[in-house]
């Protein structure tokens, strides 16, 4: 199987769903003629010209809001915020108009849109470009929120979420966009709202999301060396959430550790514990565990961000002390 | 959907009440509120109200009825609603108290595990639902968490060990014991026996009788007696012959305690305690005291064979005065025997022994008998035991006195 990048299985998606669906197209700022901050899109505008590739002004609010319209009269928007950190400034038309058109229309109303967005540190790109802001979207009902891991995962879910009928909103992470991994060549789609078993084992669950689930992959492996065997649960869409597959393998290890990049308080891990709290309580054997960003702002300096981002070791302590 | 009338639960000791009067008619509209019967119960009587509006259903009980609390008497129906099929609660309510008896008997050979609350120990919650489930104490439990946290592989280890040493002594006692079936008869025994010894108030009065005098005696009569009956004439014959005297001159003896009061007897029947194959049964001689030797006799003889062949009647065992039990046989000198409810008292016979006692202020050898009257304190007293044991003894030493 041919290897492509995190960003090439990104714009494959987008290349693949705009020429298999006229009404799919795509705005945000420099994704034109720039190809895009992070060459996701790059050549794209050449493929399928300015009228389905739009290079919009800084204007956040007003992308979403025109990929609401849009997708309101019949067509199926991508639009690109470029930082999620910029997302704040378009939160009213995601979160007081995608969200909720669809329900206070009483149905009459489709929304098929897909935000695709960009989160995570690790590049000293300072606090207020380096923040993971999912749990704020997953927060909000009406939302889908998916989180791809792997080129692979990038490629179908996107696909998904471009055909999904719903508002999407799609998070990749600037630092995997050049990570490499197995993608076919035949058509494929993941589909939304399933988990996915990154990894098998027998004594510790542990879920992660994005970036977090390269790191777990790599604690994992070093566990083994000590004979403890990790299960892995990538949960790929935040929201809605596959609760059965979490819950499955805490029934069976009994041992829980979340992990994730974005600052621990209220965050996704949060919303994980309590679920498995609640619904598999009796199956626990160790207090459950989230590794987390530090609750700072992100810093800019590499020793001190490294100090406040979850890395590898942390994922190991956190593991140990579960089984304690 | 139908709504329950349930006999209300007016105090805090109530279990039970007795509907007096139905005030609405099967099929009359009530409101919620109206009231449906009055109630008697042992302090106060009370009106039932109506639980919700609609149709009085069937009385599901009389007036003059005595319905035990939260038992339904009536439903409250909408137009077109049946009453419910009978539930089975009653019988499967049994079902379970016997299933509840039946483990507890199986528990009775090992000890029981206390379960403390396990809110002051620190366990994780599957150590703790581990523990819940095989009754284990988590007290017991050693824990290797953190804190001394106990988790799951702690009690999968108690667990083991504890098989391990349970399956050891088990298998031992599997050994040294073995399990004998129960006959009918035994749990009748240890039913009744139970029962007697448990609710009724014993108290034991003992005299050491002279007995030589009743053996002269049985000798004279031995020929005669086997001539009328064909049968030898026993102490056993003779006992039944003086007690029964002895309760015509005590008729304040002849008396049981029952729930609803002191009942007086109107015959004189005596049992004798017969030791049969693995157990005990004592048949019941009716109208003693109307009987001749001789009939006494010819009725002891046939009641004891049957016994022995398992044939008794039920109403052959049932009726007596008292009974008499006599262990002089087996060499017991001195017995306290446990009444054979609901008769009032029972008595045991030793063995003669020849032993020097005091006579006109000299020593003589004579054969002395230690007879032993059991006694239910509730319906009997000292003195009135007294007297009938002292009864006994002057007709067998006396034995002429029968006459």
């Amino acid at each position: 199987m041919r290897e492509i990048t995190y960003r090439e299985a990104v714009r494959e998606a987008l290349r693949e769903e705009m020429k298999r669906d006229e009404s799919v197209f795509l705005l945000g700022e420099d994704i034109g003629v720039f190809g895009g901050s992070y060459k996701v899109t790059l050549n794209l505008i050449d493929e399928f010209g300015a009228e389905r590739v739009l290079d919009t002004p800084l204007a956040e609010e007003g992308i979403v809001g025109t990929a609401i319209g849009a997708s309101m009269v019949g067509m199926r928007p991508v639009a690109e915020i470029m930082y999620i950190d910029f997302s704040t400034l378009s939160y009213d038309m995601t979160i007081n108009l995608a969200a909720k058109l669809r329900f206070m229309s009483g149905g009459k109303l489709k929304l098929p849109l897909v935000i695709r967005t960009q989160e995570g540190g690790g590049v000293s790109a300072g606090p207020q470009h380096s923040q993971c802001l999912e749990a704020i979207y997953g927060h909000i009902p009406g939302l889908i929120v998916v989180l791809p891991s792997t080129p692979y995962d990038a490629k179908g879910l996107l696909k998904s979420a471009i055909r999904e009928d719903n508002p999407v909103v799609f998070i990749e992470h600037k630092g995997m966009y050049g990570m490499k991994g197995n993608v076919p060549e035949e058509e494929y789609t993941i589909p939304l709202a399933k988990g996915d078993i990154k990894r098998e084992g027998t004594d510790v669950t542990v879920v992660a999301l994005s970036r977090s689930v390269i790191f777990a992959l790599e604690a994992a492996e070093k566990l083994q060396l000590e004979n403890i065997s990790v299960e892995i649960i990538d949960p790929m869409t935040i929201k809605p959430l596959d609760e059965d597959i979490i819950i499955e393998s805490v029934k069976k290890t009994g041992r829980l550790v979340i992990v994730h990049e974005a600052c621990k308080m209220y965050g996704f891990g949060a919303e994980i514990a309590a679920t498995v709290a609640d619904k598999a309580l009796d199956y626990l054997d160790a207090p459950i565990k989230r590794v987390a960003a530090l609750d700072v702002p992100i810093p800019f300096g590499m020793r001190l961000e490294n100090f406040v981002l979850p890395n590898v070791e942390d994922i190991i302590k956190a593991v140990k002390q579960t089984m304690l | 959907m139908p709504v329950e009338v349930i006999l209300p639960k007016i105090d805090e000791a109530m279990t039970e009440g007795k509907i007096l009067e139905w005030l609405v008619k099967e099929g009359e509209e009530v409101e919620a509120g109206t009231i449906l019967f009055t109630l008697e119960t042992e302090k106060v009587t009370w009106e039932v109200e109506s639980p919700a509006a609609g149709i009085l259903s069937k009385h599901l009980a009389e007036a003059g009825d005595v319905i035990k609390v939260g038992e339904i008497v009536a439903y409250i129906l909408h137009a077109g609603e049946e009453i419910p099929q009978a539930k089975e609660d009653k019988t499967s309510g049994d079902q379970e108290r016997a299933q509840e008896t039946t483990d507890d008997r199986k528990d009775a050979g090992t000890p029981v595990r206390v379960m403390l609350p396990s809110n002051k120990i620190k366990a994780s919650p599957i150590a703790k639902k581990i523990a819940r489930d095989h009754h284990i104490d988590l007290t017991s439990v050693t824990g290797t968490g953190p804190e001394g946290r106990i988790k799951k592989i702690d009690v999968m280890n108690y667990l083991e060990r504890d098989k391990k040493t349970s399956e050891t002594s088990q298998g031992e006692e599997k050994q040294r014991t073995e399990y004998i079936e129960l006959s009918s008869m035994r749990k009748t025994i240890a039913r009744r026996m139970t029962e007697s010894f448990q609710s009724v108030p014993h108290f034991f009065l003992t005299v050491e009788i002279d007995t030589g005098e009743l053996k002269y005696v049985k000798e004279k009569l031995a020929r005669s007696i086997e001539d009328i009956t064909s049968r030898r004439l026993t102490y056993t014959d003779l006992f039944i012959k003086i007690v029964s005297k002895s309760v015509e001159s005590n008729p304040d003896i002849n008396v049981q305690w029952t729930d609803n009061g002191i009942v007086r007897l109107n015959e004189i029947n005596i049992g004798i305690a017969v030791n049969v194959d693995n157990g005990l049964v004592v048949p019941v001689l009716k109208e003693t005291s109307k009987k001749s030797l001789a009939e006494i006799t010819l009725d002891r003889f046939n009641l004891v064979e049957r016994a022995r062949e398992g044939k008794l009647l039920p109403n052959e065992m049932k009726g007596g005065s008292l009974t008499i039990s006599n262990l002089g046989m087996y060499g017991i000198d001195h017995l306290c025997p446990i009444i054979n409810p609901p008769e009032s008292c029972i008595l045991g016979i030793g063995q003669t022994v020849e032993r020097p006692v005091s006579q006109n202020g000299e020593i003589v050898i004579r054969p002395i008998t230690k007879f032993t009257l059991s006694i239910d304190h509730r319906v009997l007293d000292g003195a009135i035991g007294s007297r009938f044991l002292q009864s006994i003894r002057m007709l067998t030493e006396n034995p002429l006195l029968l006459i």
